[in-house]
């Protein structure tokens, strides 16, 4: 390797495992570059999830700084996405055991709360039925769904994220699919 | 199986619609302080941690080292137990000392049955000097007027060669009369003398000729060597002959020196 040459051009061609591991041996870049990839998926999880943006904000800095902690604990050939929801899931999970599960009572109180429809546009008010659909749905279900439709993994995947088994993950996915039937206008 | 594959189809499809319609509720981001915070918490993390803790095996090789290091230290710094002196009889000094007793016992025997064997062969020689007719030994008396000049000689030389031949007949070597390897050499002091386990040959050589000289070859070795240093012109033969004869009195001398 000749000196003074910049592989900076050849960064993203890095995959998500390679930079896990750089980060691992120090290389701080590496995990500025791997956080910029997830930022907004993880964010997305943990907000979605929750309807307190400072709850979401204190569970989002959380996993991140739990995965900052267990940087040695990655081995090559994991997944680092599957590995990296893994830990979100598990500290969203720890969240959940602290409080007090919210029924679906709650849940449609706080759906009623959102604005009307004349007081909005109709997108943004089919947005919010589907923002409050997601809220609703119960926490497996809706971890599994945001899941899905932030990351892409696969129902195998989710499977290893979530600690069940395919066919678990996929009736999860079923019955909020089901639930949140009603909120998809075409 | 029709029915579900029509309920998967649905499925997916409504999976597809909702995903677009998730797609539309907005990229949410997370503030830049929270950013911030998450980066420097990384960042501070692999400051924290020292360059040469990055190689865990280096860490456990080290630890791993300094504990046998220390424990090696440990066991070369404890004092020695102390021995009871029952012990020492069984350990190594002791053997030894038991081996070197043991060896010098055999030797001892050793010249014991030489000394045995030497002590009969001088029983051997004495019998063959008595079987020597008495004209022909030399007079022992007192008076010593018998001796005469020839017949001085003529004992001890046929009294030599007997000892001589019986010796030869025993494949046993004899010292020369001229006395140039046995004269002055065989004192008793040196032939009493301890000699080590590692010189058996060379005892058994001393102890042979030990054996072969008695008084009267002595005396006339001793007689060969005043002799020649008479003949050579040495006037120390005198002082020589006076201490033969204070050492032997009635000892015949030769011819050559009686005048």
């Amino acid at each position: 390797m000749l000196r003074g040459i910049s592989y900076a051009h050849r960064m993203p061609e890095i995959t998500d495992e390679q930079l896990m591991q750089r980060y691992a041996g120090g290389d701080t870049q590496a995990f500025e570059q791997l956080y910029a990839r997830h930022r907004g998926a993880m964010y997305r999880y943990f907000s979605r999830q929750l309807n307190e943006p400072a709850s979401a904000n204190d569970l989002y800095q959380g996993a991140w700084e739990k995965i900052i902690r267990s940087r040695r604990s990655f081995r090559a050939g994991t997944p680092f996405t599957a590995w990296m929801y893994r830990i979100a899931h598990n500290h969203l999970v720890d969240h959940y055991r602290r409080q007090r599960p919210l029924d679906a009572r709650e849940m449609d109180g706080i759906a009623d709360q959102q604005p009307g429809p004349s007081q909005r546009a109709i997108e943004e008010q089919q947005n919010e039925h589907l923002r409050a659909g997601i809220y609703s749905l119960p926490a497996e279900q809706r971890t599994t769904l945001l899941l899905k439709l932030e990351t892409g993994l696969k129902l195998e995947e989710i499977a290893s994220v979530t600690g069940v088994n395919r066919e678990t993950v996929k009736s999860r996915l079923r019955y909020a699919v089901n639930k949140l039937k009603g909120c998809l206008v075409e | 199986m029709q029915r579900n594959g029509n309920d998967n189809k649905s499925f997916e499809d409504n999976l597809d619609k909702l995903g677009r319609a998730y797609s539309r509720l907005g990229q949410d981001e997370p503030p830049e302080l929270l950013d911030q915070a998450i980066l420097n918490s990384a960042h501070r993390a692999v400051a924290r941690s020292p360059r040469w803790l990055q190689f865990g095996w280096l860490h456990g090789l080290t630890t791993a080292a300094v504990f046998v290091l220390a424990f090696s230290i440990i066991l070369n710094q404890r004092e020695p137990v102390p021995v009871e002196e029952s012990e020492l009889m069984h350990n190594e000094p002791a053997l030894l000392y038991r081996e070197k007793a043991a060896e010098k016992q055999s030797v001892d025997q050793l010249s014991e049955r030489r000394r045995a064997e030497s002590d009969t062969k001088k029983d051997a020689r004495n019998d063959s000097l008595q079987a020597v007719p008495a004209t022909t030994l030399p007079q022992q008396d007192i008076s010593g007027a018998s001796v005469q000049g020839d017949r001085a000689e003529q004992p001890s030389a046929l009294a030599g060669r007997s000892l001589r031949a019986q010796d030869e007949r025993q494949g046993e070597r004899v010292p020369a009369d001229d006395g140039d390897t046995v004269a002055g050499t065989l004192p008793e002091a040196s032939l009493a003398k301890e000699v080590g386990p590692m010189a058996d040959s060379a005892r058994f050589e001393v102890s042979e000729l030990k054996a072969s000289v008695t008084p009267d070859a002595v005396a006339e070795q001793l007689l060969a060597g005043i002799i020649k240093l008479k003949q050579a012109g040495d006037e120390a033969w005198k002082k020589e002959l006076e201490l033969f004869m204070a050492n032997y009195p009635a000892y015949p001398l030769p011819d050559e020196l009686k005048n």
